[in-house]
């Protein structure tokens, strides 16, 4: 037998606040989180914006950007904290992806760790991949509604009814009440 | 350099074999051979690499930490990397931590995405890197334990796990051993890649990308006829910044002795050939299938000539020198998109994070 050197550092287990619930809808600003990969969260989003506000709440959409360069990264990020700071709750998406389920989980969790009530959005292929993310950042606990997968490349209409179909969901995820 | 070292101390077998099966059961090997990493072994890269062994290169997605000189040692000792190229493999671990490249994203993506290091300036020579026939892989060398080595980064320290934290669909050989070649600048008729991208001398520049493939003109008489015929083949519809998805990208060419002469002879200015490839990697609307125009469309990705282009600009391709004088073969690496190259010298002391 020999000594060696673990070529794996040693995992240090951090651990974070709770994911509070939203609690009462009405009055709320909900921060809808978009990106660039997906027309079916668009309309996923679309869908339960309206909804969102027929219960009351008022719908703030913002979507991330893709940074070219460090300068246009700087700025996003200045966008997203300025969209953070302007809203109640946050609900993050759409990991259906590798690279997209990454930021949607960096996202939320930049949300939660500014106290927000948030839900991460995932497909369902995609689920272990961002529940991964989220315990990497110390967020074992967090909020992920779960979508069917697949679900882009599907008629307009289709995942519109697929959005609706998942409204109550999504408010039982957020732990919100109307 | 005095270091003290951090890292858990293990007994294993010192048998190779036996090391090797332990390691695989341990999630630190990628199923080849591997060397114990001992105190004495990995602080003789440490000492090569003249930089403390508790030095931050870096920090790592999707793992989120901060890579050590002592932990890129380890697990260059492992692939069986040789010492003097830890100058070389530390500001590679530096580009690749750059927030421009998008470590996070090509680790967690569906894609084969896998990072190539194209080296600069006399390092070639000191560590031994090919950059004539085969230089993309098969010429016996140190290349292939430099790229598994910094593979071993992404696998152990960055925490890309197939399956797990990595989404890939195919992954690509290029995950295994790396693609790690340099650049002929001796028959370039342009400065050097890390020269054109600002920074002189010793150099690393690395990309995202989806692989390597062989671009075939076996009649190459003249630079125009060159360059289109590489531009259309950068623009296959599958490439990934052909999708609707897609922002940017930044694709990368080789072009062999010859015709980088014949391609020089009619532009003899860099930025002219990487016009001539913009123009040619471009494809008319009614080419692709119906289904995909409105996305295409939303996207903003149809030109008024009725074109998408897989560049943005000119300056979304890079073209090196490299490969055997046999001619009649570049080779194209597309990018992986949503991502940038990053270039490094291999002096520490410019390794400020850009951001």
């Amino acid at each position: 037998m020999v000594a060696v050197l673990s070529p794996q550092p040693a995992s240090a287990r951090i651990s974070k606040v709770g994911c509070p619930p939203v609690g009462g809808l009405k009055g709320k600003r909900v921060g809808l989180r978009r990106d660039r990969f997906w027309l079916s969260w668009d309309w996923i989003t679309d869908e339960w914006a309206q909804l969102l506000e027929k219960d009351g709440a008022e719908v703030v959409i913002w979507r991330a950007p893709v940074g070219k360069g460090d300068k246009e990264m700087v700025e996003g990020s200045d966008e997203y904290s300025a969209f953070i700071s302007s809203i109640d709750v946050a609900v993050s998406g759409l990991g259906n992806c590798g690279s997209c389920t990454l930021w949607a989980i960096h996202d939320a969790v930049g949300a939660l760790d500014a106290g927000l009530p948030t839900a991460a959005v995932a497909s369902e292929h995609f689920e272990p991949l961002a529940r991964m993310l989220a315990s990497q950042r110390g967020h074992d606990d967090l909020r992920l509604k779960i979508m069917p997968y697949p679900i882009e490349g599907k008629p307009e209409d289709e995942v519109r009814e697929i959005a609706r179909d998942h409204y109550e969901s999504l408010l039982e995820t957020l732990g919100a009440t109307r | 350099m005095t270091s003290s070292l951090v890292s858990e101390r293990i007994e294993v077998p010192d048998d190779i074999a036996e090391f090797s099966k332990d390691a695989l059961a341990r999630g630190w090997s990628d199923g080849l051979p591997l060397i114990p990493p001992t105190e004495e072994r990995v602080q003789a890269h440490i000492e090569a690499a003249g930089l403390d062994a508790q030095h931050v290169l870096g920090v790592l997605y999707p793992s989120g930490v901060s890579c050590t000189v002592e932990q890129l040692a380890v697990n260059a000792v492992m692939a069986g990397a040789p010492a003097n190229a830890m100058p070389l493999m530390a500001a590679s671990i530096s580009a690749i931590a750059d927030p421009a490249f998008d470590l996070a994203g090509i680790n967690a993506t569906t894609a084969s995405v896998v990072p190539a290091f194209i080296v600069s300036g006399e390092v070639r020579d000191t560590v031994g890197l090919p950059y004539k026939h085969s230089a993309f892989g098969g010429q016996a060398g140190p290349a292939p334990a430099i790229g598994r080595a910094l593979r071993l980064v992404i696998r152990n320290v960055a925490g890309q796990v197939a399956g797990l934290s990595s989404e890939s669909v195919f992954g690509q050989p290029g995950r295994v051993t790396g693609i790690v070649t340099a650049e002929w600048i001796e028959e370039s008729p342009w400065p050097s890649l890390g020269e054109r991208r600002g920074v002189k001398g010793d150099s690393v520049t690395v990309f995202g990308v989806l692989g390597s493939a062989n671009i075939l003109n076996s009649y190459g008489s003249s630079g125009s006829e060159i360059l289109e015929v590489i531009g259309k083949s950068l623009c296959y519809m599958g490439n990934n910044n052909m999708d609707h998805s897609a922002q940017f990208a930044h694709q990368l060419v080789s072009l062999n002795p010859v015709w980088a002469r014949i391609v020089a002879r009619e532009f003899p200015k860099m930025e002219d050939v990487q016009e001539q490839l913009y123009i040619h990697s471009a494809v008319p609307i009614e080419n692709f299938p119906v289904s995909l125009h409105r996305p295409l469309e939303e996207a903003n990705d149809i030109r008024p000539d009725g074109k998408v282009y897989l560049m943005d600009t000119p300056d979304d391709v890079s073209v090196i020198v490299n490969g055997g004088k046999g001619s009649l073969h570049g080779c194209m690496l597309p990018a992986m998109s949503n991502m940038l190259p990053v270039t490094r010298s291999l002096d520490p002391a410019t390794w400020q994070s850009s951001r």
